[in-house]
């Protein structure tokens, strides 16, 4: 888990579904992983609940900030399925081929 | 004109392997870049479960790395200055048939005969002490085995990268290897998307693209990769305590169609709990999901573990494992090019990275090595290649 | 084995884009499956308690909701399946789509074409205090008032001045929550001016150039900060507001949702314009993906006149690819379609789409875009938008050919328009039933009044959707003037009584007395209040004070 002394402190949350701060994702920026999709691997950001919905355009304008790659060229994250969270029991019913 | 960097040695691959090799080759100041096509840990290291399994090794050399690496696991986090989340919490194999436990009766008996002792077969109630979770009725017993336990994949992955960096490496991210410049059998440039760089040792660990990469050269090894998807929860409170893998992956009923499906599940660090897995053979480096895979590992999962049921499923995914033809490892030179070193296909390779990348560091310096791995040697592929070909390769 | 349920068209997503495919491609015979994850079809329809801008076409005038329902009987009429509380979790290998309904059961199928509509999901914007309880986004307040019935906070501070952020401030307010302001960090309001006119008059400041610097709370919000912000965009020290505040909506735009579209393996581009990455398209609608098809805020954040629009032509497209339509009539159908199109991103507000627009086809097409470049310098020429910090002054309305000469609102009733923006929309010409109002050629050109056929009958006034229109009776007495307004408040002010009338900026103006409150059926709840008040005050007052719920 995440350190709780840096939780605790007044440092401004980027991935609110895991809780990962600004600071927390400069500094993987700065070890060099400058993609959204790596930063995720690094820090954990945008492997919550909403699957990066609401931190990855605020990641993107911070990789852009710091290394002046264009916006357009910084990719989305890949997407996966399930777009929504289903339930284990659900998805281990008998599967209808509709 | 810039000047073509030159590197003794150039890794290609950035999974786990090629970036324990980067790391044990860094630290001993050897000039090493690390090539990557994709992110660093993008591909089969970033998809597993992060299993340390010591019970289904498949031989005694192999047995014997993982049981040498526990002291180094254990102390890893401090040396990669991350936190690799290494839990040795024990692993289980729940038993559900006569058929399961002659297969693992055998297997245990012959980690015993390999040296291996702390490995038995428990009753369903010893069982249950490990995962409070499992339904014990389900089973008739259990292969156990308190050293085995999981750790974060991705970060101990990354963890060897950005300990090679510190230690002086290059890593070239986001760059797919074009091609070669061979001169007298000898590989002296590689020709990435941007650049060339100059080496004089060639690692390929290319995980599931080895077969590809080594064409390159006018190499055809018999490497393979089978597509294995996984699942994962939201965070939720310890449940499962260690490694758990599906007894039924040991005999061929685990088969349904072309699918292999057995129930594998760990709780991450973070609480999510990481669920796998159904197989199919690689194509076209296809990592889509199938329509009915994770469904069956779902059902046999709450067969095990009716306490699941409500676990909400928020990611699937799919990694592509490489494995050789004979299904050992492959681990050594190419004749042709002489300066082409071939590593892939060790299995649950998450356990044993370290010490790969020790013993490519004992190659590199010719020391005499840790372990026996002549046996891997890829050259065993071609040997009896050239036997079935007539003339000249 | 069991053979797996192959739709001929399933269209992902039933607001207006989702909803206008399957009308259009139904009626030309194609079965559909239409389905949505919310139990209720219309996608953002159903917040959406606003009368809709646009043409008669695009049912103008109307309610949102009213709209949807309207697209809903046409849609069940033509025979469309319609599957609700289905969510599709994503295209598996071989182009199996995989569902789940109503959280119970998975469902798996094939579909010979597919039309995503799958529209847009809200930007965040990260300031310290924004994961405390109480802030969220604003389209999220927006379901919390108009479908849950539930207020978010008492307090509100709206961060975005466009039009979202606009209309959201107003549907709060008539919730019953008092908004404190609206803070916009561009130097100009973004949105349409008379969404700015219905908030400003009901009081609330829009302070452009700011930002928000903070939100502070215990457990919640308590308090925010705003702050001034230079022309770099950077704080200026020193210049803040705090305002005691319970909630903060963010409005900052929003982002096409390219999930499904992304993993069913369109091509993605960049288009800030459009709210940034999003799935390339052609003329026909279609992705880069054969047989995928996208339509609405998916394939571009505009509004629902041109989802309906694109999900329209979608629809026709998928219909003539599967061999209902002939090729000419298909053309024809297409141009009429493109035609609709073109003019709603005509005038200002659109151009920036158009373009954008007109790149997506080129990319889709890997056309050169140079020549497409020269065209759009031109077109940003001739179509510059003028930027307003706060609402036009008195003198401003008064260019424009909607606001009556001084020496016609002395001979007695006349209608008053204060519509000043080129925006597509033209449900006061039709409401006229003596053709006083001229909006033409285009749909986008200011209303024009003829202020020698205006009788002053005031039927207009609540036709309006931007409550931009008002009449003008200097001479309801010896003494008074009587100034009528729309107005969607509850509680109405009671016939006989005093009330506090305010001007555009929702400035106190004088005491007034109220003379009639018309809620006639055919205004469809847009009450017209009129209120007497001293002559002088004719051009200044436009509204009145909000009176307080006490119950």
């Amino acid at each position: 888990m995440p350190k709780d002394n840096e939780k605790n402190s007044i440092k401004k949350i980027i991935c609110r579904c895991e809780e990962i701060t600004e600071e927390e994702i400069r500094e993987a920026i700065r070890e060099g992983y400058t993609t959204i999709k790596s930063i995720k691997r690094r820090t954990r950001a945008g492997m919550g609940l909403c699957q990066g919905r609401t931190c990855s355009t605020l990641i993107r304008d911070i990789i852009a900030e710091m290394t002046g790659d264009k916006k357009e060229d910084i990719l989305p994250d890949s997407v996966r399925p399930p777009l929504y969270p289903v339930e284990l029991s659900v998805l281990g019913k008998k599967v209808n081929k509709e | 004109m810039k000047n073509k960097k030159s590197y003794e040695v150039t890794i290609i691959g950035g999974g786990v392997c090629g970036c324990a090799i980067a790391y044990h080759l860094a630290k001993e100041g050897v000039k090493v870049a690390l090539v990557e096509k994709g992110d660093i840990c993008s591909a089969a290291s970033g998809a597993n479960l992060g299993f340390s399994v010591l019970s289904y090794r498949q031989n005694p050399i192999t047995l014997k790395m993982a049981q040498d690496q526990l002291l180094v696991l254990r102390e890893l986090s401090q040396e990669l200055e991350i936190d690799i989340e290494y839990a040795e919490s024990g692993g289980l194999i729940p038993i559900t048939n006569q058929e399961e436990l002659q297969v693992l009766s055998s297997m245990v008996d012959r980690c015993h005969e390999w040296g291996f002792k702390e490995i038995k077969i428990v009753n369903p109630q010893r069982a249950n002490q490990q995962e409070p979770a499992l339904d014990r009725e389900k089973i008739i017993a259990a292969v156990y085995c308190p050293l085995e336990g999981i750790l974060n994949p991705i970060n101990l992955t990354i963890g060897f990268a950005n300990a090679a960096k510190r230690n002086g490496a290059d890593i070239y991210a986001n760059s797919s290897v074009i091609g070669f410049e061979i001169t007298n059998k000898r590989i002296k440039e590689i020709i990435l998307p941007a650049e060339k760089i100059k080496t004089n040792l060639v690692i390929s660990a290319a995980g599931a693209w080895t077969r590809e990469l080594i064409n390159m050269v006018g190499v055809d090894l018999p490497i393979y990769y089978e597509r294995g998807e996984a699942m994962i929860s939201s965070p939720v409170s310890r449940i499962i305590k260690g490694a758990v893998t599906d007894g039924i992956l040991f005999t061929e009923a685990s088969s349904i169609k072309s699918m292999i499906v057995g129930a594998c599940l760990a709780q991450s660090a973070s609480g999510g709990i990481i669920l796998a897995q159904s197989t199919t053979e690689g194509e076209d480096y296809n990592i889509q999901n199938s329509p009915f895979g994770l469904s069956l590992v779902a059902r046999r999962v709450l067969s095990f573990f009716p306490a699941l049921k409500n676990l909400n499923i928020i990611r699937m995914w799919s990694g592509l494992v490489s494995f050789s033809e004979d299904k050992q490892p492959v681990f050594g030179f190419l004749d042709n090019p002489t300066n082409m070193f071939v590593v892939t296909g060790f299995h649950s390779t998450i356990g044993i990275a370290s010490a790969i990348g020790n013993m490519v560091k004992e190659v590199y310096f010719r020391e005499g090595s840790s372990y026996d791995v002549s046996a891997y040697s890829p050259l065993r592929f071609i040997k009896k290649s050239s036997a079935l070909v007539k003339g000249d390769n | 084995m069991e053979r797996m349920r192959e739709v001929e068209l399933l269209v992902i997503g039933a607001g207006p884009a989702g909803l206008g495919a399957a009308i259009e491609a139904s009626r030309y015979g194609v079965k559909v499956l239409l389905v949505d994850d919310k139990d209720k079809p219309g996608g953002q329809l159903f917040k959406q308690i606003h009368k809709f801008f646009g043409s008669k076409e695009h049912l103008a005038g109307t309610r949102g909701f009213d709209i949807g329902l309207h697209l809903l009987k046409e849609a069940d009429s033509q025979g469309v399946e319609i599957s609700l509380q289905t969510k599709v979790l994503g295209t598996m290998d071989k182009d199996v789509i995989s569902l789940l309904v109503k959280e119970r059961e998975m469902k798996l199928l094939k579909a010979k074409r597919i039309v995503l509509a799958t529209g847009g999901i809200e930007k965040a914007l990260s300031f310290p205090g924004w994961n405390l309880p109480g802030v969220m986004s604003a389209g999220a307040a927006q379901t919390l008032i108009n479908i849950e019935r539930v207020l978010p906070g008492e307090r509100i501070l709206m961060v975005g001045s466009g039009n979202v952020g606009l209309i959201i401030s107003y549907q709060l307010l008539q919730a019953g929550a008092d908004v404190v302001g609206i803070v916009e960090a561009g130097s100009s309001i973004t949105g349409y001016l008379v969404h700015a006119g219905k908030v400003m008059r009901a009081g609330v400041p829009i302070y452009t150039s700011h930002t928000i610097k903070e939100a502070r709370g215990g457990k919640s919000v308590e308090e925010v900060v705003i702050t001034a912000l230079d022309r770099r965009w950077n704080p200026i020290k020193g210049i803040e507001k705090t305002f005691s505040a319970d909630t903060v909506c963010i409005s900052v735009g929003l982002n096409p949702n390219g999930q499904l579209a992304s993993l069913a393996g369109c091509e993605f581009k960049f288009f800030p314009e459009l709210g940034g990455f999003l799935p390339l398209h052609d003329d026909n609608m279609e992705s880069t993906k054969k047989g995928i098809y996208i339509a609405g805020d998916l394939s571009g954040i505009e509004e629902a006149n041109s989802a309906l629009d694109e999900g329209r032509l979608a629809g026709i497209s998928v219909a003539a690819s599967l061999g209902y339509i002939d090729s000419n009539r298909f053309a024809k159908l297409k141009e009429d379609y493109w035609d609709r199109l073109n003019k709603l991103r005509g005038g200002p507000f659109g151009h920036k789409r158009s373009i954008a627009k007109k790149k997506i086809l080129l990319s889709s097409q890997q056309k050169e875009m140079r020549y497409q470049e020269i065209d759009c310098i031109e077109l940003e020429e001739n179509t510059k938008l003028k930027n307003y910090k706060s609402i036009p002054s008195l003198k401003e309305f008064q260019e424009f050919p909607g606001y009556p000469s001084l020496s016609r609102i002395k001979k007695g009733a006349v209608a008053c328009i204060e519509c000043i923006q080129e925006i597509p929309c033209d449900p006061c010409v039709a409401a006229c039933p003596f053709k006083a109002i001229n909006i033409n050629p285009y749909i986008t050109d200011l209303p024009y009044l003829d202020e020698n056929k205006c009788k002053g009958c005031g039927v207009c006034i609540a036709s309006c959707p931007g409550q931009a229109i008002f009449v003008l009776n200097y001479n309801y007495s010896s003494e008074k003037a009587a100034i009528s307004f729309p107005y969607e408040y509850l509680p109405y002010p009671k016939i006989g009584g005093k009330a506090v009338g305010v001007n555009r900026k929702g400035e106190p103006v004088a005491e007034v007395k109220i003379v009639k409150v018309d809620k006639r059926a055919n205004f469809d709840k847009t009450a017209v209040i009129t209120i007497a008040c001293d002559k002088k005050y004719i051009n200044q007052i436009r509204s009145i004070e909000r009176i307080k719920d006490d119950a």
